[in-house]
C-alpha cells in the first residue's frame, strides 16, 4: 500500500504543480476575489479544472504514454492513476482556496 | 527448481486489427516457468503489439491470457504475475536508481551482484545515466522484478557485446523462477537463450519452431 501511494504521488507530481500554478494563476487573473465573491467563483473553477484534466488525459496519452509502463509494471492502471491524481488535485485546490479565504478574512 | 510447482501462461486467439488492416490472427504462444521462449518476426509483424496484449494494456479484437488455465483481462493489475520490459525509456527520470528499485522490489546489491559498475549509480537520478546505462538498468530491473511471467522486448538494443552477454546471464539465473519471452532482432543472441522459438509470420500467424534455423529460413526471416 504504501508503495502504490508513493508510486500516485510520483505521478501527481509529474505534472500537479502545474495544475495548482494554473488553477490559482486563473484566480488571480480573475480579480484574485475572496469572501462571497471566492464561493461564487467556486464552480465555474470547478468547471475549469476539470478542462485542465480532461488535456491533462489527453497530452498524457499522446505525447508520454510510454510512462505509463513504469506503473503498469506496478500493478497501476491509467484509470488508478488519473482518477487519484485528480482526486488530490481537488483537494489541494480547496486547500488552497481554504487558505486564501482565511487569510482574506484575517487581513 | 523441481520442488517449485510449474506455472503456465497461455496466449491464444489474440486478434488484432487496425483500421480494418489486420495485424494478429490465431496467434497461440505457450510460456512456463524454468523456461525462456523466444519471439521472432519481421518488422511490423506485430511483436511489440502482442506482447502488449499479453500484458493487458493492449486490448484487441480478441484475446485470452490464461495462468494455469485462469483466465485474467487485464494480467499487470495481478501482483507478482507479469512485468513487461518496453522498446522506449519508461523509467521517471528525475528519480534516483535505488528509489525505482525498491519501487520494483528489486534488491540493489543483488543487481550490483551481476552489474558491479552499478555501485556508484545507488543515488544518481536515472536521467543522469548515459542512454546505455538507463536501457541496461531497465532490462535489468524488469529481469530481477520478484514475478511469474517477464516479457523483454528488444532487451539488447543499445547495449555492448558484453552487457548482452551478462544480461543473458541473468536471464538464465532468473529462468529458473519463471517465465521470460523474449523478441529481439539479435534473433542469435535470443535462440543462444530460447528453449523454444515461436516466428511471427505474415499476417500475424504464430508457429512454434521445431527445427529452428531451417524454419527460419524457409519463412524468410534469415
Amino acid at each position: 500500500m504504501k508503495t502504490k501511494l508513493h508510486l500516485l504521488a510520483i505521478f501527481y507530481c509529474s505534472f500537479g504543480f502545474y495544475l495548482w500554478i494554473i488553477s490559482l494563476a486563473t484566480w488571480f487573473v480573475l480579480g484574485h476575489p475572496t469572501g462571497s465573491n471566492l464561493y461564487a467563483l467556486i464552480p465555474a473553477m470547478i468547471l475549469f479544472k476539470f478542462f485542465l484534466q480532461g488535456i491533462t488525459i489527453y497530452v498524457f496519452r499522446r505525447r508520454y504514454s510510454h510512462l505509463f509502463f513504469f506503473y503498469t509494471n506496478a500493478n497501476l492502471s491509467q484509470r488508478q492513476l488519473f482518477i487519484s491524481a485528480f482526486i488530490a488535485d481537488f483537494i489541494l485546490f480547496f486547500l488552497s482556496m481554504g487558505i486564501i479565504q482565511l487569510a482574506g478574512e484575517w487581513i | 527448481m523441481d520442488m517449485m510447482k510449474s506455472r503456465i501462461l497461455e496466449a491464444d486467439s489474440m486478434w488484432l486489427e487496425y483500421d480494418g488492416h489486420k495485424i494478429l490472427q490465431s496467434i497461440y504462444i505457450k510460456m512456463q516457468t524454468g523456461h525462456v521462449t523466444g519471439l521472432l518476426g519481421r518488422n511490423g509483424t506485430g511483436k511489440s503489439s502482442l506482447m502488449r496484449m499479453i500484458f493487458g494494456t493492449l486490448r484487441g479484437q480478441n484475446q485470452s491470457v490464461r495462468v494455469d488455465g485462469d483466465y485474467f483481462s487485464h494480467p499487470y493489475q495481478q501482483r507478482g504475475l507479469v512485468s513487461y520490459l518496453p522498446q522506449h525509456p519508461f523509467l521517471p527520470a528525475g528519480l534516483r536508481v535505488s528509489e525505482v528499485c525498491r519501487l520494483y522490489e528489486v534488491d540493489f546489491t543483488d543487481l550490483c551482484e551481476h552489474f558491479g559498475d552499478f555501485h556508484q549509480y545507488r543515488h544518481t537520478r536515472v536521467r543522469d545515466l548515459s542512454t546505455g546505462g538507463r536501457r541496461l538498468f531497465a532490462t535489468l530491473l524488469i529481469v530481477m522484478m520478484p514475478v511469474a511471467f517477464t516479457l523483454l522486448d528488444e532487451p539488447f538494443a543499445a547495449l555492448s557485446p558484453l552487457n548482452v552477454e551478462q544480461i543473458g546471464k541473468v536471464i538464465n539465473e532468473q529462468k529458473t523462477r519463471k517465465g521470460i519471452l523474449i523478441s529481439d532482432h539479435a534473433y542469435e543472441d535470443v535462440l543462444s537463450l530460447a528453449d523454444e522459438t515461436y516466428l511471427i509470420v505474415p499476417v500475424g500467424r504464430s508457429i512454434l519452431l521445431k527445427n529452428v534455423r531451417i524454419e527460419l529460413a524457409e519463412f524468410g526471416y534469415i
